[in-house]
């Protein structure tokens, strides 16, 4: 008993003094839930912390090059072999595996089932049948454009191929949500089965090998790097008793093993793509690098750049104006009504101001899932979603702020303008006209609830290019691949925006004058 | 066809299970001009508000010649005849002009005659700023005027005002109050106003109706008021410096008798009321001091011994001198003239006789 006591207290002075160990994982490593049994594990037996960061391929390679992260998991070998070419990163060892797999609609239409890869995907682009891409540069991404690259035909961006910039899981559920094909590794797949309308029908090919690598990053390069906590998370990972748990992860779960551990035949990888240059720059320098990118994406009259930031004001205009309209005639009602339901919806909507968009969006996504209640209204993953999900998020500013404002105008004067022979609707216009200055704050802190969320737009509309790609997701999108210059670039943008709608708001709504 | 304009039937005011006003029948006739007078809290606002069917009664009705507004667009057409004007003067965030064209927009009056209109009504209210000004930039005095011209533009047949100057300095009150009177004569409408002041609504009403705790305690015309309160706040309102609380008693040689202290009854002129609980009330010029008995007029009904408390010089070469009556008795003021004071050589301590006319105490409840 005191044994443990004493064992337990070491363990969290040892916990306390050493430095978390930052490691870079790949979403589908993330997604299956495998952190989440080998982070604690790793802490009770190191007395190290984890601080799992579950990217794509792409950021997780970047952020090991820029010594944000300690030690990597990566499933893009030649991405991998670069990036320790180039001396990133030191001691690349097989973790486990499993496969990509290519899945899609039960009726097949491309007939694809039971086919090679690449004359699956030569099939796919014949027929002109719909493939899902994640766009993302992660390890499947990467392997993806590999095997589009062997049919010798890239299909355009369309209507027939979409690229969603998000996870697995997402693109998944774009892909079940249209009917279309596409490439996803095998785990993350089983995992998330029993929501998706689709079928395995390409598998068990060499070319659809996925296998792991942990790799540290190399502290010669980078001063900041918790090397000790590197090398003890690789040994870790690799030793006999994890790799034990690898071979069984998922199983009582999900009826099979999600992952091949090194020892079984995971041999020789997958996938080429992208060069690895040099890390980039960093701090300010990064940041100034993105303002330089930022006027070359907005003056290079860029199509796809100018679609997504009018996708932006669209969305986020039509969200407030909806908000606007329901919000204003709600504030008006509460502030001139009594009793104690208007306490109540008073607090729910002050309460509703504090919604995080993620929560908005999962409520919109679960009515519009195709086995949701309004699924027949074929409103997912389009902007009319996003506009509802803003529209809902911006809603309880703007009726809360109004019911402020209306609050605000004297009762004396409401009363004197019934007095004055107002009827109802010239009572409101009025009390309207009079609260206006503090109306116009409510309508752009509305545009700017809108304007700026990310979690809903990203749920319900699934940042696809060309479709619900707004500036925020892409942001996001950006940040995924690691291209940070561009995330700092359309966030620039953003900003500027914020800048313009607030001196619009000053002028409209000038400073009261007083005697 | 009767002349009444608006009456309140029966009207009853409560909020939060406290009665407010409690009206048993209220009418005003067309060109009257009815002061509503009483303390705060007397249910004087609401009146107002109820009468132009701002604030609507818990029981009751009023009725906007002879009709009861039942819908909602049968009140705005009521209101449409008439005007308020309350002690703020409630304008919206926007220019003088916007300001007095607001309820004639309401109305869709024609711009043209908007205009012409506006024009009419700052002059009448004497206004002088320029119409595009701001009204949040304007002075008290110069709001209050915009509010009255607001009024004015609608050409109502009852204009209903709630102090419109209580919170103005005193200067600029005295000012407008006195052209007020010209404004309604020019206007021709009939007037329901509020008034704390006794001098203004002495000059300008032609009834007052005096509010207790929101009742009628007493109304009539201004001259009847001032000379014969009936009740204890007629009285206050009148003005009377003494309103001593005693004990009916049964009426004497045409007299009825109050008794106000053990052994001190005064002789009053006045209506025998129905309640025992009354109050004796008199001004402080009706009482008059000597040093003994021998000194009073014979024909003083009223006379007893009291001693003097306080002296204080009032305004005008006016001293009041409080005199209490018997042992623990009651205070009553005496207004004496500075040389009387002399001449008595009233010292605070000092006994003295009063005496009070039995026609200058009126019996009230």
């Amino acid at each position: 008993m005191s044994a443990a006591i004493a064992m337990s207290v070491t363990l969290a002075v040892a916990a306390s003094n050493a430095a978390p160990v930052i490691l870079s994982t790949t979403t589908s490593v993330g997604d299956t839930g495998l952190l989440d049994v080998l982070g604690p594990l790793f802490e009770q037996r190191t007395g190290r912390r984890l601080k799992p960061i579950a990217v794509g391929t792409g950021q997780a390679l970047a952020l090991g090059r820029r010594g944000e992260a300690d030690v990597l998991i990566a499933h893009a070998p030649k991405l991998e072999n670069e990036f320790v070419a180039a001396g990133f990163g030191v001691d690349r060892q097989l973790v486990m595996a499993n496969e990509f797999w290519i899945v899609g609609p039960k009726a097949d239409p491309a007939a694809v089932r039971g086919k090679g890869p690449v004359e699956a995907f030569a099939a796919i682009s014949k027929k002109g049948a719909v493939f899902v891409s994640r766009g993302d540069r992660s390890g499947t991404h990467v392997l993806e454009q590999d095997l589009w690259k062997r049919v010798g035909a890239m299909p355009e961006r369309g209507a027939a191929y979409v690229e969603t910039g998000s996870g697995m899981g997402k693109t998944l559920a774009i892909a079940s949500q249209r009917a279309a094909y596409t490439l996803t590794d095998s785990s993350t797949f089983i995992a998330h089965v029993k929501h998706l309308a689709l079928d395995v029908l390409v598998l068990g090919d060499p070319l659809l090998l996925n296998v792991y690598h942990v790799i540290r990053v190399n502290p010669a390069r980078h001063k900041a790097v918790n090397a000790e906590g590197a090398r003890a998370f690789a040994d870790f990972v690799t030793s006999s008793e994890v790799q034990g748990i690898i071979a069984g992860f998922g199983a009582d779960k999900f009826g099979k093993p999600l992952f091949k551990n090194a020892g079984a035949d995971a041999g020789a990888g997958a996938g080429a793509g992208a060069e690895i240059g040099d890390p980039g720059a960093t701090g300010f320098a990064l940041i100034w690098e993105g303002a330089a990118k930022a006027f070359a994406l907005i003056f290079s009259g860029d199509r796809e750049v100018w679609r997504i930031i009018a996708l932006t004001v669209k969305v986020a205009l039509l969200a407030t104006l909806f908000a606007v309209l329901a919000g204003i005639p709600v504030g008006i009602a509460l502030a001139r009504g009594r009793g104690r339901m208007n306490g109540l919806v008073r607090a729910v909507l002050r309460a509703g101001m504090a919604v995080p968009p993620v929560v908005a969006g999962l409520v919109i996504g679960v009515l519009f899932w195709r086995t949701g209640p309004l699924g027949g209204a074929d409103l997912l993953y389009t902007p009319g979603a996003m506009v509802l999900a803003q529209a809902m998020l911006a809603f309880p500013i703007a009726a809360t702020l109004a019911t402020t404002a209306i609050d605000a105008v004297p009762g004396a004067l409401a009363r004197q303008i019934v007095a004055l022979g107002a009827t109802r609707a010239q009572l409101f216009a009025t009390l309207v006209f009079e609260a206006r200055r503090a109306l116009i704050v409510a309508v752009f802190a509305a545009l700017a609830r809108a304007l700026t969320e990310v979690g809903a737009s990203i749920i319900v509309g699934g940042n696809i290019l060309g479709e619900t790609r707004i500036l925020t997701t892409a942001t996001v999108m950006e940040m995924g691949r690691g291209d940070f210059d561009v995330a700092i670039a359309l966030g620039i943008v953003l900003l500027v925006f914020a800048l313009i709608v607030s001196f619009v708001a000053a002028l409209l709504s000038p400073k009261r004058e007083h005697a | 066809m009767s002349d009444t304009v608006i009456s309140a039937e029966g009207v009853l005011v409560e909020r939060a299970g406290r009665r407010i006003l409690d009206v048993g029948r209220f009418d005003v006739a067309r060109g009257e001009r009815v002061a509503i007078v009483g303390g705060n809290g007397a249910g004087k606002t609401t009146l107002l508000e109820v009468l132009a069917l701002v604030a609507s009664p818990t029981f009751g009705v009023v009725r906007v010649g002879e009709k009861v507004a039942a819908s909602e667009s049968e009140r705005v057409a009521a209101r449409r005849r008439m005007a308020y004007v309350a002690t703020t003067p409630n304008l919206i965030d926007a220019s003088v002009e916007r300001n007095i064209a607001l309820p004639l927009a309401f109305r869709s009056v024609s711009m043209r005659e908007r205009r012409a209109r506006v024009a009419t009504a700052v002059e009448t209210a004497g206004l002088r700023v320029p119409l595009r000004q701001s009204a949040s930039t304007l002075s008290a005095g110069e709001a209050a005027r915009v509010s009255l011209a607001r009024a004015f533009a609608t050409r109502p047949e009852i204009l209903f005002l709630d102090e419109p100057f209580a919170r103005l300095d005193e200067p600029t009150r005295v000012g407008l109050v006195r052209e007020f009177a010209a404004m309604l004569g020019g206007l021709g409408a009939t007037v329901v106003f509020v008034t704390h002041d006794r001098a203004e609504a002495a000059a300008i009403a032609t009834r007052i109706v005096v509010l207790e705790a929101g009742q009628i305690a007493q109304e009539g015309d201004p001259a009847r008021l001032l000379e014969h309160p009936h009740t204890r706040a007629a009285a206050r309102w009148a003005g009377f410096e003494n309103i001593v609380d005693g004990r009916l008693l049964e009426p004497h040689a045409g007299h009825e008798r109050v008794e106000i202290a053990a052994g001190v009854v005064l002789d009053c002129v006045g209506k025998r009321p129905a309640s025992e609980d009354v109050a004796a009330c008199f001004r402080g010029e009706s009482v008059v001091l000597a040093k003994s008995v021998d000194e009073i007029h014979g024909s003083i009904r009223n006379r007893f011994p009291a001693r003097v408390t306080s002296v204080a010089a009032g305004q005008g070469g006016v001293t009041f001198v409080a005199i209490a009556v018997a042992d623990g008795g009651p205070s009553i003021v005496a207004a004496l003239t500075a040389e009387s004071v002399q001449a008595l050589g009233v010292v605070v301590g000092a006994d003295v006789v009063a005496a009070i006319k039995a026609a200058a105490i009126h019996v009230v409840v």
